[in-house]
């Protein structure tokens, strides 16, 4: 076996063990093999640390990547789901049984989850925009955020279809009450199309991560230049600025019954809203890189 | 020049390199050796994972030539040519400032 080979089996190797699978890795080994037959002595480096450069390189770019594609595959399903809404609009409630209620509400939650997973996302994303390698933990944490963002799109779409594909009587259904309305299941495949099409990057994020150690931010490392007025108001503490965010949105909610002459009702909807959103933050407040990891987590 | 102090340059200059005309992975090193007449000291492996980094980034474009050899072709996107203006106008306006102070 020549010198020129071994290093290539090598760095074949290495690359397997960064995670460079199929394709790209057996391109990265031509194009080396062409680089030493251009020039046998050539200094091309050690196997290990060009396979970690790729991987840090590669992982980076795959995970902000990731993060972008989902949250513009989420403002147009978003934009989608408005169309439905404008569609069903006909539909009066005495149409809804208890499959759509349960569905619409299963919506409700699911929509809010990929809004902020979505969002962070993409904040997250632009603040690390100018590095050339992120943490490895960074880049899971795109790949999370993106991934849940997606997931939780597509239970907000597919919700309501279930839940007409549920009932025991077709032609009792919403859907059977408005055949003639074909925008709402347009709308809807074309939402869930355009949540499957951001998929590939997160699972090509998820498959890739850099080597590089280092802890992942938290939900002020999102807010970039409003880091230092958040991180005041809450006293540096993201646990503290969780509760600040959530009695607002309890507030602004239970505000918007009062407007609609409905107090009690915007009360209630305003605690559980709040409620909801620290049940979100308490869930998944870790594991989507909101509040920080401990460190035996990391 | 080491490694190090081409942090945060290696993409320009690669970029640089390639808007000539389209070049393979190791036609793109000697052109860096070339051009810096032999001052860059970087070890060439490290080109590739910027290669296809920028390729990934929409500011390379590649495919494969067969012309006697199997081999990877790059060549400078659109976007690849506006991003290297871009970089040629920062350091051009960096380095015109600099020198000002220092000379």
């Amino acid at each position: 076996m020549t010198d020129a080979t071994q290093y290539l089996n090598d760095l074949d190797a290495q690359l397997a063990r960064a995670g460079i699978r199929g394709a790209r890795r057996k391109r990265i080994v031509t194009e080396f093999a062409d680089h030493l037959s251009c020039d046998p002595d050539a200094a091309l480096g050690d196997p290990t640390a060009l396979a970690t450069q790729f991987a840090d390189e590669l992982g980076t770019t795959f995970a902000r990547t990731a993060a972008y594609q989902a949250f513009v595959a989420l403002a147009l399903a978003g934009i989608l789901v408005v169309v439905r809404a404008v569609a069903l609009l006909p539909l009066t409630t005495n149409d809804f049984g208890t499959a759509e209620t349960v569905s619409l509400l299963i919506s409700a939650v699911a929509a809010q989850v990929a809004l902020v997973a979505g969002g962070l996302g993409l904040l997250r994303a632009h603040q690390l925009r100018g590095r050339g390698t992120i943490p490895r933990e960074e880049a899971s944490v795109l790949a999370r955020r993106a991934g849940i963002g997606l997931a939780t799109g597509v239970v907000t779409i597919l919700a309501f279809p279930l839940s007409q594909a549920y009932r025991a009587h077709p032609g009792a259904a919403v859907i059977g009450s408005h055949t003639t309305n074909l925008w709402w299941p347009l709308a809807s495949a074309a939402g869930v199309v355009m949540l499957v099409a951001a998929a590939p990057a997160v699972v090509r994020a998820a498959r890739l991560r850099p080597h590089t150690a280092g802890p992942a931010g938290d939900l002020l490392a999102d807010l970039g230049p409003l880091q230092p007025v958040a991180a005041r108001i809450a006293s540096g503490s993201v646990n503290r600025l969780a509760f600040i965010i959530a009695a607002g949105l309890a507030i602004v909610t239970a505000l918007a019954g009062v407007a609609a002459n409905d107090p009690y009702d915007g009360v209630l909807r305003g605690l559980l809203e709040g409620g909801a959103f620290l049940g979100g933050y308490a869930v998944l407040g870790r594991y989507l890189g909101i509040r920080r990891r401990e460190p035996h987590d990391v | 020049m080491e490694a190090e102090q081409l942090k945060g340059h290696l993409d320009g200059l690669v970029l640089a390199v390639i808007a000539g005309e389209p070049k393979h992975g190791y036609a793109v090193i000697e052109a860096l050796k070339v051009r810096s007449q032999g001052r860059l000291d970087l070890p060439e492996g490290t080109v590739y994972p910027a290669l296809h980094r920028l390729e990934h980034n929409g500011l390379l474009a590649s495919e494969w030539s067969d012309t006697g050899r199997r081999r990877r072709v790059y060549r400078l996107t659109n976007k690849g040519e506006r991003e290297l203006g871009i970089r040629r106008r920062r350091w051009l306006e960096f380095a015109s400032t600099i020198e000002a102070v220092l000379t």
